[in-house]
């Protein structure tokens, strides 16, 4: 048998690694030397999220970065999408945001952005990671080396650009209560001031930013039991819950009932569509719901394969006015191509300045069930069980761009191996709970099989 | 071929980028952190464009290994090597190219006396470093940065100023140019001489590591010096390299001296004021001068292997009053256990008030010797041979001294032949009564070496 190793994961998506055994300051340099080479001498933003390792990783980029003859701006904690922003703003070669997402305390992570603030695609990740791999990086000597530079206020173009997009003065008026949960994330220095210059009356919790998190790591809806309670205690309209890196948004209804993360995206693409016609794009794993909103406003809905980057590309592409992904994550192009979760409730707002509440809107929305099953998996018997799968639903007539996803009439399910973690996903979705369940529990079973073959 | 980087007894030495790269400066790095087990250490840095790339490695890698940082931004070596000690530290680095040229760097490992590491532990972080069992700490044990406290740097003023007559300084209303090279000196040079009641005029005092000449006090060096010292008017002039660890004079006459004359300056300074026998640590290629001064008080002189970390280790290990060389640096006995460039100046200043003579007339009544250096281009491994086979060639020596290199004595003089740690080539030092026998006898001993190469 093979041997895997399940702490260190160098792909398409970046550098992700455990602390103390595979992400070492070599590692996290020499990668950074090689993205660093590939977009060229010039200022590349750096940003991380709240995590205790975020420091060590930070200096170990520094260091790759002047190897190779870039110049390294220093963003401090600052949320994803205000760092893709920045780079945007700043007319800079590139971004790196230090960040594991939802990953446990002892991951970190390297994300790469480019020029236009858009993480790479898999043609420009794969470039680095031949430069990586070739050890072909380039050292300057001494006098072409940069100086470090550092900025304090980078989320503030984040921020002008989202108030250029929206109605501020009726959404002031309104004087939504907001109940806030930033989860002890890259969220919690800006997010209630955010709010508040949107008009909100803001109850917030989780807005420490020490490296300490007393919420689990990813907002599902599950960990928010202390945001609802905020939300009925003080009678707020909404309650919002970010990631740890502020790029994905969770929203709790005047009730303090937890909405599955899909009903992020359905609720802005409500508004963004709105706003301005035109087609929505949303991943290959979103749910029904978004084709039920599209039809609702007449709007074309596109498809596009799992991954940040490939959904905003497609969105690019074809113009989409909104679009997203089933875990929460917005992509308001208007304000910038990425996940936002502050895009996200800016749109959120505003729509509440029509809508009497969240939970009366969501009712009159159709009810999918959605769930997910994640199989432990090396990458290989994880690719291996999908090869199966395609043979097996052939006849189903399937979708093979990433993974597989087979459609019935009242049902999907997709299966496809994780590009950051070592498992195998089996998400699903049907018009009632029992279907899913029985849906979920086949191809938990088949998959299984597979990878102990 | 030029050697780019140099791992041994004065750490990790290189040109940045060719020599000093990433992977090697991150290996090192973690090499000593690991040898410092993740404890308290502080790293002082010079102003080198190179350096803050040098000092971000150093974070990631100490960080890595759980290593409680103190931050000593740039400050000057022996500021730093006092601090080691005095904060209990079990380390520490500096970061910094010293008396190198454009282009290089290095990171110097310390000790937990604050000494530059000695050959043993040299040889601990090198076996850590070839080994690659690198300490790792999980992220709930990271290490942390904290800013030195600036209190600290009056620890060591205070510590530079212990023994000195503070008050024959103040009396004596001295004028002084400095020259700090664009280094680290000049962070805290003001305070010093401001304490010492002494008028200060700097020049290249800039924290922005830009070289203004060649980093090495030299008479070639101090160019500038010489020239504001006769406009304004100074008593003395002194030249730094960038990490303080190096000084040589101009006198008030306006003579840029040798940095061969400012150990033996120390010396008689230091030992006219005590006035009981010491003994001194000196190395193979030091001038005579020393030894006649040495003697002069009845103090013995004892010499050892080129270079920082064997003159420091052998004034501890003989309880010993002063380690110098002929590159203008002197450690003193007390709490810096490093060379010491500001000790140097305020020693030189407290002779010129305690005697009330110019420092031109103090260097005067020293035995005056000259020194002439040359190379012989040559590859490394054959410089080892070359130097043995010169025991057979020069059959009328007095005696050779093989402490490091060979060192050739003559009744007048002295010719020293080594190899080079950074370049292909001997390193030919010679000294005598006059300039012209140094050369003359220099260019002999070039020849006879040139010949027996050609023949091989």
């Amino acid at each position: 048998m093979s041997r895997t190793i399940d702490n260190l994961k160098i792909s398409i998506s970046g550098v992700r690694g455990v602390v103390g055994e595979t992400l070492t300051p070599r590692l996290i340099s020499t990668f950074t030397a090689a993205f660093g080479q590939y977009v060229g001498q010039g200022p590349v933003v750096i940003s991380r999220d709240t995590r205790p390792s975020g420091l060590m990783v930070e200096q170990a980029v520094i260091a790759g970065l002047l190897s190779v003859g870039c110049e390294p701006i220093l963003a401090g904690v600052l949320p994803t999408p205000s760092l893709q922003i920045a780079v945007d703003e700043l007319n800079a070669s590139g971004g790196i945001a230090i960040t594991a997402s939802h990953n446990p305390l002892p991951w970190n992570a390297l994300k790469f952005v480019n020029d236009k603030g858009m993480f790479l695609n898999s043609t420009e990740a794969r470039e680095v990671l031949d430069i990586y791999n070739q050890e072909s990086t380039h050292h300057v000597v001494e006098d072409s080396l940069k100086s470090i530079k550092s900025i304090d206020n980078a989320f503030d173009f984040h921020l002008n650009r989202i108030l250029e997009k929206i109605d501020l003065k009726s959404i002031k008026k309104r004087k939504v209560k907001v109940a806030l949960d930033c989860g002890s994330g890259a969220g919690a220095p800006f997010t209630e001031d955010f709010l508040k210059k949107l008009g909100c009356e803001v109850y917030a919790i989780n807005t420490n930013s020490d490296g300490k998190f007393h919420r689990k790591m990813e907002p599902s809806p599950d960990a928010l039991a202390e945001l609802s309670k905020l939300v009925k205690k003080n009678n707020c309209d909404v309650g919002f819950a970010q990631d740890p890196d502020a790029d994905r948004l969770v929203i709790i209804d005047e009730k303090g009932n937890a909405l599955n993360e899909n009903y992020s995206l359905a609720l802005a693409t409500l508004q963004a569509l709105d706003k301005q016609k035109g087609p929505v794009t949303v991943s290959l794993a979103t749910s029904r719901l978004l084709s039920t909103v599209c039809q609702m406003k007449n709007a074309d809905i596109f498809l596009a394969n799992i991954g940040e980057i490939n959904v905003s590309t497609e969105m690019l592409k074809n113009g989409s006015v909104i679009g997203g992904e089933a875990n929460g994550g917005v992509i308001w192009p208007a304000v910038h191509p990425c996940r936002d979760s502050f895009a996200g409730m800016a749109l959120i707002l505003e729509l509440l300045v029509k809508e009497a509440s969240i939970s009366k809107l969501v009712s009159s929305l159709p009810k999918y069930y959605f769930g997910q099953v994640k199989i432990s998996s090396s990458s290989e018997k994880a690719h291996f069980a999908v090869s199966k799968l395609k043979t097996l639903f052939a006849r189903e007539n399937p979708r093979l761009d990433d993974g597989i996803r087979i459609d019935w009439d009242d049902k999907w399910v997709i299966v496809r191996p994780s590009n950051t973690e070592p498992l195998l996903r089996i998400q699903a979705e049907a018009d009632s709970k029992r279907k899913l369940t029985l849906l979920l529990k086949k191809f938990e079973k088949l998959c299984s099989e597979f990878i102990k073959k | 071929m030029s050697r780019f980087i140099r791992l041994g007894n004065a750490g990790i030495r290189g040109i940045v980028g060719s020599g000093l790269n990433l992977r090697r400066t991150s290996n090192y790095c973690s090499a000593l952190a690991t040898w410092t087990n993740g404890q308290k250490i502080l790293i002082g840095c010079d102003t080198r464009q190179s350096t803050p790339f040098l000092k971000s490695i150093a974070l990631s890698s100490f960080i890595a290994a759980g290593s409680e940082i103190i931050d000593c931004g740039i400050l000057p070596a022996p500021t730093v090597q006092f601090l080691v000690k005095k904060l209990n530290a079990a380390g520490g680095c500096i970061i910094g190219a010293s008396h190198h040229g454009l282009g290089w760097n290095a990171i110097l490992p310390l000790n937990s006396s604050g000494a530059c590491a000695q050959s043993g532990e040299h040889q601990d972080i090198l076996n850590i470093l070839h080994s690659r069992q690198f300490k790792l700490e999980p992220w709930d044990k990271l290490g942390s940065v904290a800013k030195l406290d600036s209190k600290h740097i009056q620890d060591y003023i205070n510590e530079i100023f212990k023994d000195l007559n503070v008050k024959a300084i103040k009396k004596a209303q001295l004028k002084v140019v400095v020259d700090c090279c664009n280094g680290s000196a000049s962070v805290i040079l003001k305070q010093i001489f401001d304490k010492a009641g002494i008028e200060l005029i700097t020049i290249n005092d800039e924290l922005n590591g830009y070289l203004p000449h060649d980093p090495e006090p030299r008479p070639r060096t101090a160019y500038q010096t010489k020239a504001l010292l006769e406009t304004i008017v100074a008593d003395v002039g002194f030249v730094l390299n960038s990490d303080a660890t190096r000084v040589s004079l101009v006198t008030s006459a306006g003579e840029t001296l040798s940095e061969e004359m400012t150990f033996p300056l120390v010396t008689k300074a230091l030992l006219d004021k005590t006035k009981t026998p010491q003994t001194i640590i000196s190395n193979v290629c030091t001038t005579r001068s020393v030894e006649q001064v040495a003697e002069q008080h009845g103090s013995e002189v004892v010499k050892v292997e080129v270079g920082q970390s064997p003159a420091v280790e052998s004034l501890v290990e003989n309880n010993a009053f002063i380690a110098g060389d002929g590159m203008g640096s002197v450690a003193y006995k007390g709490e810096v256990p490093g060379f010491d460039a500001f000790r140097s100046m305020l020693v030189i200043l407290e002779t010129m008030a305690l005697n009330d003579k110019s420092s031109s007339t103090l260097v005067n009544e020293l035995p005056r010797y000259h020194i002439y250096k040359s190379k012989i281009r040559c590859n490394n491994s054959k410089g080892y041979a070359v130097i043995q086979r010169c025991s057979e060639l020069f059959k009328d020596v007095i005696s050779i001294d093989k402490t490091d290199g060979s060192r050739f004595e003559w009744k007048d003089g002295w010719v020293h032949l080594r190899v080079s740690e950074t370049e292909p080539i001997l390193r030919l030092i010679s000294e005598w009564p006059t300039l012209d026998q140094a050369r003359e006898k220099a260019e002999y001993i070039k020849r006879t070496i040139l010949r027996t190469l050609s023949h091989e």
